[in-house]
């Protein structure tokens, strides 16, 4: 099973990020990707892992559309791909809306926005953009998509090579790979597709400190409409019912959900959760670290390892 | 004496930007910045200079405002300078029009959109934009410089008021005065860098040099804030010239070339870079450009003979 990692989804100081590439490619772990919460930026994070690693796939979970033009993130992506010589995984995503509002984005249409963007994205790479006179000879790189709706995934069967859900429940999961595999039919794509699946990861001995760790660090993610969409669709409504009448997310996630969603307490119970989501159809989770008291950014890199190993 | 360079305006590859960076830092170069063409990033250029090297500055010459949202912007050159630990120069410009029209652009107001941008990303760094109010991650950094592009007067004052320095090209003496002039009133005291970009085409081969410089800058005269900067700086009948479809080979004077124009020998070459020092430029940045064959690392070579 490939199983990749992403860095902290808060950031950490390039040091940090060094270090755990190092880390991941002392490993096993397939691949090592950047998330992209302002102010950090997955390409230039990606940047730094491609010069630290030498075999480590390495890549962005998941660069923001609306904050680069499409020309300007083919072109941060293809010096990221001749630096790490082709090992860059392009994961793309629309964001949140509350998240682009503040920063005075108008999302328009995502599923359009998407569609142009990774058919632009991929124009500039391949050349075949009238609008560049400078042509860079590199060699094409894969572009996943953010994806929770069975819409979006038919998206990515249709133009991406690969799919990036995230809290996805492996029921929900599984419907996702059926909507890509029809989305598959109308591309003219032929790379093997790859579904990946986000899993946060929570790992300590101490179960009770590691549930309690994640409902409440999951519960910001609870309070954005497209995590609240995933989360029905995996079977949480009654969850999300509760947080749109005013409950606390912290308190409406129950042991369950993140049990079930995470990777929650001891490395061996994570390891089970693990295959469950293999079994399901992942073609790569993704592990996306979270400290469990006062772990430290490789600390927890350590864990997840244990995990993986 | 502060001596930028850029690396080459049409990029270069990976291996390429990483032994002109270190090979620069050796000559003594003060910073070397990367221009922005697509299909290339400065930024991202910067970071690749940024790892290859461990005194010059590094930085963008200039980036388009235009390509990356501000805080993306902010994002990505806080990593230049965290991990140049402290040598980032982020040179900020609105590029042209007609680049801007291609990738569907609107560029509105260009003066505002300068001031807009500049400001919010001063707001990122610093940790004062609401921004934080909900995402509160804020990176410890120390600031880093930023320029803008002053071509005119009106955006140079504008430089003055909100940046660090100021990053004008192809302007010649007495225009330069002028923009520098500007710049001043609204810097006040202020640590404030004049920069002034010089196109140069060295070779030992004077008349390929001459063809050179004539080919290179009559390519670029015709973009509106280029032409705009010639004409003040006195060269309108050569725009006219090239507006009029006359080939750059014939339409550009040699009084032009030898007033905004680094070109031929270098040891022949310096006193224009003198000239401007001695008017007030801070830190030249010189632009090469390739001279027959050369490679990136042949011009680099003929510019460190401009510091022996």
């Amino acid at each position: 099973m490939r199983v990749s990692v992403t860095t902290p989804v808060w950031g950490c100081s390039t040091d940090n990020l060094i270090g755990i590439a190092k880390l991941a490619e002392d490993s096993s772990i397939y691949g090592i990707l950047s998330p992209e919460v302002p102010p950090y930026s997955a390409l230039a994070n990606a940047s730094i892992l491609s010069n630290h690693t030498k075999e480590t796939l390495v890549g962005t979970w998941i660069a923001n559309i609306y904050l680069r033009h499409p020309v300007l993130c083919a072109a941060e992506s293809m010096t990221i791909q001749e630096y790490s010589s082709d090992r860059l995984m392009l994961g793309l995503g629309v964001s949140h809306k509350p998240v682009n509002s503040r920063l005075g984005i108008e999302m328009g249409d995502p599923i359009e926005s998407m569609r142009n963007y990774v058919n632009s994205v991929r124009s500039y790479v391949d050349g075949s953009s009238d609008q560049i006179s400078l042509k860079r000879k590199t060699n094409p790189f894969p572009i996943y998509i953010a994806g929770l709706t069975e819409k979006t995934a038919q998206l990515a069967g249709e133009i991406a090579d690969g799919l990036m859900p995230y809290l996805a429940g492996p029921e929900h999961l599984k419907k996702l790979k059926e909507s890509v595999l029809k989305g598959r039919e109308s591309s003219s794509l032929s790379s093997d597709f790859v579904m990946t699946t986000g899993l946060p990861s929570f790992i300590s001995e101490d179960l009770d400190l590691a549930t309690e760790v994640a409902r409440k660090s999951l519960s910001g993610y609870a309070r954005l409409p497209f995590y609240q969409r995933v989360l029905k669709l995996s079977g949480y409504e009654d969850v999300v019912k509760s947080i749109e009448d005013g409950e606390n997310p912290a308190e409406a996630l129950t042991p369950e959900l993140v049990n079930e969603l995470a990777l929650v307490g001891p490395v061996s119970k994570c390891k089970e959760t693990l295959l469950k989501y293999s079994e399901a159809g992942a073609d790569m989770p993704i592990i996306t670290p979270n400290p469990v008291g006062k772990q430290s950014p490789l600390e927890v890199m350590e864990q997840i390892i244990q995990v993986i190993d | 004496m502060k001596i930028g360079i850029t690396t080459p305006i049409r990029g270069c590859s990976i291996k390429e930007l990483r032994e002109l960076a270190s090979k620069s830092e050796q000559a003594g170069f003060y910073g070397i910045f990367s221009p922005e063409v697509p299909i290339y990033s400065a930024i991202s250029n910067a970071q690749v200079m940024a790892e290859a090297t461990k005194s010059i500055k590094v930085g963008t010459w200039v980036t388009n405002i235009y390509m990356r949202e501000p805080i993306m912007c902010a994002a990505e050159a806080m990593t230049v300078q965290e991990i140049s630990e402290g040598r980032m120069i982020l040179g900020l410009g609105n590029s042209h029009k007609p680049v801007n029209d291609v990738f569907g652009i609107d560029m509105g107001d260009q003066y505002e959109s300068m001031r807009d941008y500049v400001t919010k990303i001063k707001s990122y760094i610093d940790g004062s934009s609401e921004h934080y109010q909900k995402i509160p991650i804020k990176r410890d950094l120390p600031p880093f410089d930023i320029h803008i592009t002053g071509l005119t007067e009106r955006t140079a004052a504008m430089a003055g008021e909100l940046a660090d320095g100021m990053m004008p090209y192809l302007a010649d003496l007495n225009h330069l005065k002028n923009l520098y002039k500007s710049a001043k009133l609204n810097a006040g005291d202020k640590k404030f860098e004049f920069t002034s970009g010089l196109p140069v085409f060295l070779s030992d081969n004077i008349d390929e040099a001459i063809k050179a410089a004539r080919l290179g800058v009559g390519r670029q005269a015709l973009r509106p804030s280029y032409k705009r900067v010639l004409t003040n700086s006195g060269f309108s009948e050569d725009v006219k010239r090239l507006e009029s479809g006359i080939p750059p080979e014939e339409a550009i004077s040699d009084n032009l070339l030898s007033q905004l124009c680094l070109f031929g020998k270098p040891a022949e070459s310096r006193k224009l870079l003198e000239d401007q020092i001695k008017n007030g430029a801070t830190m030249p940045i010189l632009t090469p450009f390739a001279v027959g064959d050369q490679s990136p690392m042949d011009m680099l070579n003929q510019l460190v003979k401009l510091l022996d």
